[in-house]
């Protein structure tokens, strides 16, 4: 097993998926020796979108008051995560390395094939993803344009006049 | 921390297509989380540092309610990146 799990029976899901993440894991490595970054990206999407789902599970099960929050747990769910994302930050260092180093073009392009071909990742998580690509390539408006926009916006609907 | 708050240009043209009011509901919990973001959200692992967040809430728009999400990435510099919003209509 590639994740050591230190959760109790609670969080079913972490052993549940975690032979899933071994097979997965198998053929990240086999991908990565054949140096297919569609398959690696792939992977760390994979991943990530468990982790998301583990994450959710937990705070939603905390929030439900169906399991105290204790940081202790909280500190064991990340350090694990993150020994267990190992292989996925470096992936996905690869990418962004890719893309500092001006191959845009490859590197998003593989990152956008890798989302399309990978069944794990939600909506949501592909808005986060691609969203913070963007971020990180400079493509932002300011968050005072933004409210300025919806101000405007909620005025005309309202039968005002927008500025 | 004074952060300076950023949208995606894929968040801001997502927000752009809501109905206004929607829009206006899903701004005003963006101002609520950049009041703290430190301390806002549930924390979700990203596979750059550093991690991301999610703040998920239930807003209301001319009589419907959706469930949305709100996902943003601390940036160097002191800026808060807002990467991502949803929202989804709820069922009856």
């Amino acid at each position: 097993m590639i994740f050591n799990p230190v959760m109790d029976s609670e969080l079913l899901c972490l052993r549940q998926t975690s032979d899933d993440l071994d097979r997965s894991h198998s053929a990240f490595v086999a991908a990565a020796q054949r140096g297919e970054m569609e398959e690696v990206i792939a992977f760390s999407l994979h991943v990530f979108g468990r982790m998301m789902h583990w994450n959710t599970e937990y705070v939603q099960a905390v929030q439900d008051g169906k399991r105290p929050y204790v940081q202790a747990e909280q500190d064991k769910i990340e350090a694990n995560f993150r020994v267990f994302h190992q292989d996925g930050l470096k992936t996905c260092d690869l990418a962004r390395r890719f893309l500092e180093q001006g191959f845009e073009l490859e590197g998003l392009d593989a990152l956008r094939r890798a989302l399309r071909s990978c069944p794990y990742v939600d909506v949501g998580s592909r808005e986060l993803i691609e969203g913070y690509e963007e971020g990180l390539a400079g493509n932002t408006v300011d968050g005072e344009q933004v409210r300025d926009e919806i101000q405007a916006r909620v005025l005309q609907a309202r039968g005002g006049t927008a500025r | 921390m004074k952060y300076r708050l950023v949208f995606s240009k894929r968040a801001a043209a997502r927000l752009a297509e809501f109905p206004p009011l929607l829009a206006s509901g899903i701004y005003e919990q963006v101002e609520w989380v950049m009041e703290d973001p430190e301390n806002r959200g549930s924390p979700a692992f990203f596979p750059h540092p550093p991690r991301g967040r999610i703040h998920d809430f239930v807003a209301h728009a001319d009589g419907d309610a959706f469930y949305c999400k709100i996902f943003w990435t601390f940036l160097p510099d002191q800026r808060v990146l807002v990467n991502a919003v949803t929202a989804q209509p709820m069922a009856d």
